[in-house]
């Protein structure tokens, strides 16, 4: 099969879309993110929250917490759209969708986290939201600075001829950072008080298919 | 799930996987689909596996409840 | 394809048993015998099998299926020469079923586990690293590429030696009973898996050997190149005792410890990186 972009980088290229100008494509590497995120989102639409355990101090009692559908409605409906805007992540063959998406990764984030009740857990919500809003500031300069070295900011256009400054990957690298990565994650740790396993979990996998894809975008423009 | 389904799924899949190999190796079916198709069948075939031979036939023991 | 998933995860079943077996050794004990972790899985296998009821059910089982799946397509991926850089996010993928793992079963101590797997997300940084400084010796990062590129000039052992030192640290920080191995702790009764019994501990057990030797293979494969198959198990099982021995003298570090020891050691891969980039 023939590579796409003619580059050692993701492997054979599989197949594309054609929305007018904007051409998701799918290669070996994005095909499989792709597929990554449609598990984890299926597994957030479909699958029940644990129940976490609590235990009581001072004795050896402990109980199940329980949990009403009715308050895991947002949660999940966040988690969804999460796993959407992660889905255009990975595929989109534009840098400035990619942003965008990147960007919307990070607002539900900030949704699913904040849609806890727990005291420790908003208060991580709001410390996170300041962070990804931080954040948006180098994604789009990066898409921005690139734009108006070379042009255009389609990733077709863009692939093999390194016109790219190396700054602007820097700056694209640090605003998804910022929307979910390490070290800026301020909030993960607390979040994980929360309840609702398969929500929370769409938090990482987002960001860490976000960092694989914008690893991928960096190496081939 | 019935003793019956997993059976049902082990078998099927465990069929498939070897069918996929052969496949692969006669040239019938090309490299890519053939791992595409063992990647996904493989954790199917080994968790049925596995559930079939936690599966006890009889029941259990009666615990001991004290003299 | 089948017959190599399962040879491969019986031979890194016996990996983790003579990885035991030599760290026994190392400290005067006799240690169990070298298919003591394929029996384990066996047993695990045979035991009466549920979900809890605290579960997250769907989550509970798609980890253990999402854990093998991925280690196949690793495995896969390696045999056809398919790219680095999918190995690497596969990887991470990785991580995302420990995460997941620990967070299914509501319990605390997994819960704690899988805290810990998020803490320790610095052990991902040497792997990029490593990527990063065979892509610029290279040119590719396409395995097919870099074994090609090896037969010509020779093992890559030597001049991309700090990124062998990162591959290896990696797959240090992968190993059960070694310095890194803080997501399962004994403090944390088994860490992120304490609550995944009965055939979802053998089935992860069994996935965790594949793990154990697609990573080795993948050392064996990026920085020794095609040896053919009988030199490439004896490098695995020498890179394997070679870790056994770095586990059995080094105590388990405390969690920052473990993710500051790690983040230095891609800070310093970085500035090599940049170094030839710049420089060289």
């Amino acid at each position: 099969m023939i590579r796409v972009f003619d580059q050692g980088i993701e492997g054979a290229g599989l197949f594309m879309i054609e929305f007018g100008d904007i051409v998701p494509y799918f290669s070996v590497y994005t095909a499989t993110l792709f597929t990554f995120a449609i598990i984890f989102t299926l597994l957030a639409t479909f699958s029940i929250p644990e129940k976490q355990m609590d235990i009581i101090f001072g004795g050896d009692a402990y109980y199940a917490k329980e949990i009403k559908p009715q308050d895991l409605r947002f949660q999940r409906f966040v988690a969804i759209a999460c796993g959407t805007a992660t889905l255009g992540a990975v595929v989109t063959g534009d840098i400035f969708n990619f942003t965008l998406f990147a960007a919307m990764i990070g607002i539900t984030n900030i949704g699913i986290v904040a849609s806890s009740r727990s005291h420790h857990v908003l208060n991580a919500a709001y410390q996170y939201g300041i962070v990804a809003m931080i954040a948006c500031v180098p994604l789009f300069g990066g898409a921005a600075m690139i734009l108006a070295t070379t042009g255009t900011l389609s990733i077709w256009s863009l692939a093999g001829i390194g016109a790219a400054p190396i700054l602007a990957k820097i700056l694209l690298l640090l605003g998804v950072m910022g929307e979910g990565m390490a070290p800026f994650y301020i909030g993960k740790a607390e979040i994980t008080r929360a309840q609702g396993a398969p929500f929370i979990l769409m938090v990482h996998v987002s960001s860490l298919l976000l960092f694989l894809r914008v690893v991928e975008i960096i190496l081939v423009i | 799930m019935k003793r019956l389904h997993i059976q049902l799924i082990a078998i099927l899949s465990g069929i498939i996987l070897i069918l996929s190999s052969i496949g692969a190796y006669l040239g019938a079916i090309s490299y890519a689909i053939s791992a595409l198709a063992t990647i996904i069948i493989f954790p199917a075939f080994i968790i049925s596996i596995g559930l079939l031979l936690s599966a006890g036939l009889k029941d259990g023991d009666i615990p001991f409840m004290g003299y | 394809m089948i017959e190599y998933l399962l040879s491969a995860m019986i031979l890194g079943l016996l990996l983790h048993g003579i990885h035991r077996k030599v760290i026994a050794r190392v400290q005067g004990r006799p240690g169990p015998p070298i298919w003591q972790e394929l029996l384990h899985t066996l047993k695990f296998l045979f035991k009466e099998t549920w979900i809890p009821k605290t579960a997250s059910q769907g989550l509970y089982v798609g980890v253990v299926a999402l854990a093998l799946a991925i280690w196949s397509a690793a495995l896969i991926l390696l045999l056809t020469g398919g790219s680095l850089l999918l190995l690497f996010a596969l990887y991470l993928i990785h991580k995302i079923i420990e995460h997941g793992t620990g967070l299914s079963s509501g319990s605390q101590y997994s819960k704690f586990g899988a805290i810990r797997s998020v803490i320790s997300a610095a052990s991902e940084l040497p792997l990029l690293a490593s990527v990063a400084l065979l892509y610029l010796f290279t040119g590719s990062l396409m395995i097919s590429d870099i074994e090609a590129y090896q037969v010509i000039n020779g093992p890559l052992l030597i001049p991309a030696f700090p990124a062998a030192i990162a591959l290896y640290m990696v797959i240090l920080s992968k190993i059960h009973y070694g310095p890194f191995s803080i997501i399962e702790a004994k403090e944390l009764v088994s860490g992120y898996w304490t609550e995944h019994f009965g055939v979802w501990r053998g089935l992860l057990n069994a996935a965790f050997g594949l793990k154990t030797f697609v990573l080795l293979y993948t050392f064996v494969m990026v920085f020794i190149g095609p040896i053919g198959l009988p030199l490439t198990l004896l490098a695995i099982l020498i890179l394997m005792i070679t870790l056994s021995f770095v586990c059995a003298v080094t105590p388990m570090l405390s969690p920052y410890d473990s993710v500051s020891i790690q983040t230095v050691t891609t800070g310093l891969i970085a500035i090599y990186i940049i170094y030839l980039g710049v420089f060289a």
